[in-house]
């Protein structure tokens, strides 16, 4: 068997790359995620309290006129 | 430019936030979405830049109401949901619209989106994330399912950023060289 066939450092180097890729690969796409993100039922307590604040009134939709 | 608002109370409906199958086709024009804006105000840099814009969102939707809750309603909604205290400001968007066709379970507990901006710092990249966010919805305002826009979405920023990651890895390695 040739030992000095095997280059260790390089294939080390390549290897901490690539970790260190996937890894920040990783975090941009947890950080993606934190910022847009889809919600579901979960959030019914959130949903129930607006909707309880639009029905009376106590929150109002926005609306932009115009001066005439 | 004058702003002021009118009350859904006195319209005497019901009004739900819950996703309801439609009969009719959507088209540009159907209001499908209800837009909420929280703010607490900590992240102060961010808040003025989302303020100023959010006007923008109306006038790109005029048939999705906005509503822009104060800096106390948003504190009684964050202690109802304490995971998302640091978060904001955020646009939450509850979608009104549910597919006729059969759905995953996934799918069908899908409720609407949401944008933390309150993770950002930088005002000037959270201008960009409002932007996207608004061409976003602009988009795909008449997709049958939202959520699936949602993650293509994300999947095509994610390759985005790997291009970006591999080109800067590039760029720093010839740099040694």
């Amino acid at each position: 068997m040739n030992e000095e066939g095997i280059p260790i450092f390089p294939l080390l180097v390549a290897s901490l790359v690539l970790c260190y890729f996937g890894l920040e690969v990783n975090r941009q796409r947890n950080k993606l995620r934190a910022i847009f993100n889809v919600f579901d039922r979960e959030e019914s307590a959130i949903a129930a309290v607006l909707e309880q604040w639009v029905e009376s009134g106590e929150l109002e939709p926005l609306v932009i006129s115009n001066p005439t | 430019m004058n702003w002021t608002s009118h009350s859904h109370a006195v319209s005497g409906r019901r009004f739900k936030l819950r996703p309801k199958v439609r009969e009719q086709p959507l088209t540009l024009e159907t209001p499908r979405f209800h837009v909420f804006l929280i703010d607490t105000g900590w992240n102060g840099p961010v808040s003025k830049v989302l303020h100023k814009h959010i006007p923008l969102f109306h006038h790109y939707h005029p048939q999705d109401p906005v509503y822009i809750l104060s800096r106390e309603q948003s504190i009684k909604i964050l202690k109802t949901a304490p995971e998302h205290i640091g978060r904001d400001p955020m646009i939450v968007v509850y979608d009104i619209y549910r597919s006729k066709e059969n759905q995953t379970k996934e799918k069908a507990n899908y409720h609407g989106f949401r944008l933390n901006l309150g993770i950002i710092k930088n005002p000037q990249q959270a201008l960009r994330k409002l932007q996207e966010f608004l061409k976003f919805v602009a988009i795909h305002r008449m997709a049958d399912c939202l959520s699936c826009e949602v993650e293509r979405e994300l999947h095509r920023k994610g390759l985005g950023n790997m291009v970006k990651l591999l080109r800067e890895a590039s760029e720093a390695s010839l740099e040694i060289l």
